[in-house]
């Protein structure tokens, strides 16, 4: 697993620095915005055995797993100058570096749509499956060995390879397998728990035994419930918890017979995953927007497509930021335009949906679901192991998306609309799109619920003056006979 | 009652273990957990007896093929 320090901490010279812990087999940190990774000889070994297999190059080949560079003896010596990593190396016992490709935007399992959960686990077993033929091995199987390339899941953890022993027939992560990514998604299915609320404060999944207190008695019968989650509870609740027997590595003397228990293992848990797939089509309370749910005549909706076109062609913005992003319909415009869109919304079923469509048409868009008033946090030891929403997204965009949501940000969550366009200024390095709503729409009336006396004084020109602290208006539209105008606003101090 | 079904348990248990030889602790670093990695050895002794089971089969559909040409 690596902890992803990848876009996390600023490092200078000297400092100590932020790396991974977990793996005795080496870590990864981030080093003046590229990302390393120390590699101690047996963690090396198995890492060229991955290099050099035919399964291996063909999945970094195609860009399943994480494009790595082993550093030559220069570029090493340059790097050990500083004398933060010469630590590190020493302390860990190191006796290579690698340097990885930067995924452009590192995002976590708690912000993922079930669905990218799924794709993540499928990635995770078809790469077990397939290194299989070189007996190699996955030693861990946890959806933090996954990151997004637009809406394509990659392996990045290339130290999680390692050479089998083709006598051992057990697949050691099959449990981590089943807590982080098969008992979420169940739990998410049947239950209807949103991952982050899972995933965010339990960095190792569910236990069966969590799962199955919350079932019912028919529930734990059921095919599929009772071998992931009935079986190895009551095994488990039979077993002394001193009997490390089972824990021993297993060797059979019949390497055929080794090899076909695996790969049936393999098989079927990637049936079991299968089985487990979200649903298209789901709704929710923001998933018919666009559609209907909306008071936007066509015209409207046409004038507003219009000015978003018009400012992504004028831009030529490579980093795009769509806060709000409902079914992405202004994120594909962006990403049709050649930009590479990171979508955020906190609801699930519409981070689900956008990611479907980006996949299914190629589109560069990483959907995410994060509620930008309150933002990811920073997580694992010492809350640095992943970091937060925030701090990967500060200054990453040169441009955002603010269309039809300030009003959500005013009314529900109570944020000053000057909190909200100073971060807006913190996100961009140059521009901004935002739609200002006036109190008197229907849509954020909606939201007041009779408190209208709240924002009764926010007019245009209260906007407009606020806007100004941070940002020089470009252009501005109003759209015809409503309560909303649009705004192309660059940060002061843009180039 | 409940210690017949802890005899099942545990024969089950002792029969999935037994198909293997036992040697040092596996290096991989993820927690295996308990529960999962009993049904993995469940799992697996019911997969071993299948291996047999298939060989013996396709032994016969191959004798059968061969006294058919």
């Amino acid at each position: 697993m690596s902890s992803a320090v990848s876009g996390s901490s600023a490092v200078s010279s000297g400092a100590a620095i932020a790396a991974s812990f977990r793996d005795p087999a080496g870590c990864l940190f981030t080093y003046q915005d590229r990302i390393f990774r120390i590699v101690t000889p047996g963690g090396m070994a198995d890492l060229n055995a991955f290099l050099e297999s035919a399964a291996g190059q063909q999945w970094v080949d195609s860009g399943r797993v994480v494009r790595t560079t082993i550093l030559g003896e220069e570029e090493r010596a340059e790097l050990l100058r500083d004398p933060a990593i010469h630590r590190l190396y020493e302390d860990i016992g190191g006796e290579a570096i690698v340097e990885h490709e930067r995924i452009p935007f590192p995002s976590f399992p708690y912000e993922w749509a079930p669905e990218m959960l799924h794709a993540a686990g499928m990635l995770t077993l078809d790469l077990a499956r397939d290194l299989l033929r070189d007996d190699i091995g996955l030693k861990d199987g946890t959806p933090y060995n996954v990151l997004f390339r637009g809406p394509e899941p990659v392996f990045i953890d290339v130290l999680s390879f390692e050479r089998r022993d083709a006598a051992d027939p057990t697949w050691v992560p099959y449990g981590q397998f089943v807590r982080t990514f098969l008992l979420p998604l169940l739990a998410n299915l049947r239950f209807g728990q949103p991952l982050d609320q899972i995933l965010l404060t339990r960095r190792d999944g569910l236990e069966p035994e969590e799962v199955y207190r919350w079932a019912s008695a028919l529930e734990r019968i059921r095919p599929g419930f009772l071998s992931l989650v009935s079986l190895p509870t009551w095994l488990a609740s039979r077993h002394s918890q001193d009997d490390a027997s089972i824990y021993q590595k297993k060797r059979l003397g019949n390497l055929e017979k080794a090899r076909f228990i695996l790969e049936s293992l393999l098989n079927s848990t990637r049936r079991t995953l299968e089985k487990l797939r979200p649903k298209a089509g789901k709704t929710s309370v923001w998933s018919d927007y666009m559609e209907s749910n909306n008071n936007y005549t066509s015209e409207h909706f046409a004038a507003k497509k219009r000015f978003v076109d018009e400012a992504l062609a004028a831009g030529g913005h490579r980093n795009v930021l769509d806060v709000g992003c409902n079914t992405g319909f202004f994120s594909a415009l962006a990403a049709r335009a050649g930009a590479s869109v990171v979508a955020i919304d906190y609801d699930p079923v519409v981070a689900g949906e956008v990611w479907r469509q980006a996949r299914a048409e190629k589109l560069d868009i990483l959907p995410l679901v994060v509620n930008l008033t309150r933002p990811t946090p920073g997580t694992g030891w010492l809350n640095r192991e992943w970091a937060g929403f925030l701090d990967r997204a500060r200054g990453r965009f040169d441009m955002v998306f603010m269309l039809a949501v300030i009003h959500h940000m005013l009314v529900t969550e109570r944020v000053p609309l000057r909190d909200i366009l100073k971060l807006a200024s913190e996100l961009t390095t140059d521009a901004l799109i935002i739609e200002f709503i006036a109190p008197d729409d229907s849509m954020f009336r909606r939201l007041t619920r009779g408190r209208d006396a709240l924002h009764k004084d926010l007019t245009p020109a209260v906007f407009e003056e606020s806007c100004r602290l941070y940002f020089e208006i470009v252009r501005s539209q109003h759209l015809e006979n409503t309560s909303r105008w649009l705004y192309l606003l660059r940060r002061r101090g843009a180039e | 009652m409940k210690k017949a079904r802890q005899r099942w348990f545990g024969s089950i248990g002792a029969l999935a273990l037994l198909s293997f030889a036992t040697e040092h602790q596996a290096k991989a670093y993820a927690d295996p957990g308990t529960g999962a990695m009993l049904w993995q050895l469940l799992a697996a002794a019911g997969v071993g007896a299948m291996f047999y089971f298939r060989k013996v089969t396709t032994w016969f559909r191959s004798k059968k093929k061969d006294s058919g040409k």
